[in-house]
């Protein structure tokens, strides 16, 4: 095992830029991505697509360096044999079969014919499409050219797969069974990377994250490591009381507490900077007031309410 | 599937710090084009309309002048096919039969002339299939985005250009050089005691040179429209635009300031001159510079050559 094999990150950045004439797709990025599953967010225009080429080795830097598995990625056979990539494009020929084409991108990657063909067919497997397997591209659908193109990122077996917002064009089912495809991936021991919008699924994959905005780094790290971050935030939780307003009294003295809204139907809406404080004492005051307390519940520990505050902040 | 447990810094809530080294044995490096070949092969020849209406007319004309370089030949030995009425039927005449042993020679120099004539007359066709053929490969890879996928395996620009030039190159071979090697082998098998090949000979290897060197200009150029193109349609429509306004202005600029070697301006005209030249033929009034008429087809492969190279350089930025 060579030192970049034992490393543990799968891609190094650093002061990674790459403009289009004028255009800045990224700039200044430096960044060390874990092995493991990690998702990599941002708004439209952010970078992400710019980022996911720039380690897939389909662009060269303009300025700065990327390594990706202990290597330069550009032009390099060495890396692109241990990674596997799922462009955002269509990039599937309409005459090909499924089979043909997975296999087609594995006699690319040096695999001979049988290899191939066995490997294509447990990929698509792998994606629930071996029944589709000798249907032409032309008539799938778009969540089976999704699954498709997932497919042949995975055939080869890599030890990075990187994904360009993979879980565009699935219906839940399919969503949900590429989710698992991907929790297995990672049970196996590849790292993933994927780009996507969709920020709950995002949660319910991994906790670290990557946070691109104007094709600069936001954030990278745990989402609750990031929240923590954001100290000029107070924290904000709903709390549904059958008596709401003695409730609310009873909060408004509580130490760190901002403010305390009163909503309809008995909900409460509070902002505190000690969040440890409101939880720990929270039972006891409720309990007190006999507010009875029907639910509690965070509403900006979340990914999205993460990634709002961090585009808010961002300049 | 090798797999190794080691502590990670930092811990992803699904890994579980496992981690997979990549076990595969990469390849030594070979030919990667092959298989981009072989799959845009598979892939034109699953379209069967345009296959059977693009093959039809060389494979036509194939035939007829199959038969008529039979009969010419059958014709030098003082035979002819029956059905032509006998050397002295009026088919026969017309082909020039029935002159005995002494025009043995002169036959065999219109069999030349017909395979030339042949040549000249199916570069059309040959154009039409390559171009129908070709003009998609890079364009509709732009378009889809599918050289993402390509270039994310361990293959080179090299490996992509060559495995998209051969794919021309084929329909180039099938419509240029092959009707005019069955040509030549009908004119060696109805000559006596190979003499065909003992006299003319040099006619097989012209016309792989004059063929391949076809099919070289034009594969070049139909690939460099593509490259320009961002879709088929609009490929195609360049290749005939370059082709008919090429020839127009030619013709034109030749005959306005009275100098033949505008004609160089136009690739067909560049191939009715090395063809005379080549075959030693005088076919028509064009005698005009044949070393310009090489230049003008290196040139123009050089520099579709060069507008392949940038654009799919620049491919990356889609």
């Amino acid at each position: 095992m060579t030192q970049a094999e034992s490393s543990a990150h799968v891609v190094r950045a650093k002061d990674l830029a790459r403009f289009y004439g004028d255009v800045v797709g990224v700039c200044d990025l430096s960044v060390d991505i874990p092995r493991g599953t990690v998702g990599l967010l941002g708004p439209n225009g952010a970078g992400k697509s710019t980022f996911l080429k720039l380690l897939a080795g389909e662009l060269q830097p303009s300025r700065g360096s990327i390594e990706v598995l202990g290597a330069p990625p550009f032009a390099n056979p060495a890396v692109h044999a241990r990674l596997g990539f799922c462009p955002q494009q269509d990039a599937l020929w309409d005459d090909m079969t499924a089979v043909e084409f997975v296999e087609f991108l594995l006699r690319l990657s040096g695999r001979e014919s049988l290899a191939a063909r066995s490997a294509a067919l447990a990929a698509l497997e792998r994606v629930q499409l071996v029944d589709a397997k000798d249907r032409r591209l032309g008539g799938f659908s778009k969540g089976m050219r999704q699954r498709v193109r997932i497919a042949q990122a995975i055939a080869h077996e890599p030890e990075l797969v990187v994904l360009d917002e993979p879980l565009t064009g699935l219906d839940p089912l399919a969503r949900h069974a590429t989710l698992e495809l991907f929790r297995q991936l990672a049970a196996e021991g590849a790292s993933v990377l994927f780009s996507t919008h969709v920020l709950h699924e995002v949660e319910a994959l991994t906790q670290d994250v990557v946070l691109l905005h104007k094709g600069r780094l936001l954030a990278r790290g745990k989402i609750a490591a990031i929240r923590a971050l954001l100290d000029r935030h107070p924290r904000r939780y709903s709390i549904r009381a059958r008596d709401s307003r003695r409730l609310a009294r009873e909060l408004v003295g509580l130490e760190g507490v901002e403010s305390v809204q009163l909503k309809a139907e008995g909900l409460l809406v509070v902002a505190t900077r000690r969040p440890e404080i409101l939880l720990e004492s929270l039972p006891g005051i409720a309990s007190a007031a006999r507010a009875g307390i029907a639910s509690f519940e965070s509403r900006d520990e979340g990914l999205e309410a993460v990634f709002d505050y961090l585009m808010g902040g961002a300049p | 599937m090798n797999r190794e447990t080691q502590a990670s810094p930092t811990r992803a809530e699904m890994h579980g710090g496992a981690w997979r080294p990549w076990s595969g044995e990469r390849q030594p490096a070979r030919l990667r084009a092959a298989p981009i070949i072989r799959a845009g092969l598979r892939i034109a020849l699953r379209k069967k309309l345009p296959l059977v209406l693009l093959f039809l007319p060389p494979v036509v004309a194939t035939i007829i002048f199959s038969f008529v370089v039979y009969t010419v030949a059958a014709l030098a030995q003082g035979m002819a096919p029956a059905g032509l009425g006998g050397a002295g039927g009026a088919m026969g005449q017309a082909l020039g039969g029935g002159g005995g042993a002494g025009d043995f020679v002169k036959q065999l120099v219109r069999v030349r002339e017909m395979i030339v004539g042949f040549h000249l007359s199916t570069d059309f066709f040959s154009v039409l299939l390559m171009a129908w053929f070709g003009a998609g490969l890079l364009a509709e890879d732009r378009k889809s985005g599918a050289h993402l996928l390509y270039f994310a395996r361990p293959l080179t620009r090299f490996d992509y250009l060559l495995g998209k030039f051969c794919i021309v190159a084929v329909f180039g071979v099938l419509g240029s050089i092959l009707p005019g090697l069955v040509i030549i082998s009908v004119a060696v098998a109805a000559s006596p005691d190979w003499s065909f090949l003992q006299q003319e000979g040099s006619v097989a290897w012209k016309t792989i040179l004059f063929g391949g060197a076809w099919t070289l200009v034009v594969s070049s150029l139909v690939l460099a429209v593509s490259s320009l193109s961002t879709r088929k349609s609009y490929a195609l429509a360049g290749v005939f635009a370059w082709f008919m306004f090429s020839g127009a202005t030619a013709l034109l600029l030749s005959r306005l300031l009275k100098d033949r070697d505008w004609l160089a301006l136009s690739p067909v005209q560049c191939g009715v001159r090395i063809a005379e030249d080549l075959f030693d033929m005088r076919l028509g009034v064009r005698d005009w510079n044949t070393p310009l008429a090489w230049t003008a087809w290196g040139l123009l492969v050089a520099l579709s050559w060069t507008v392949i190279w940038w654009r799919t350089r620049r491919l990356e930025v889609v």
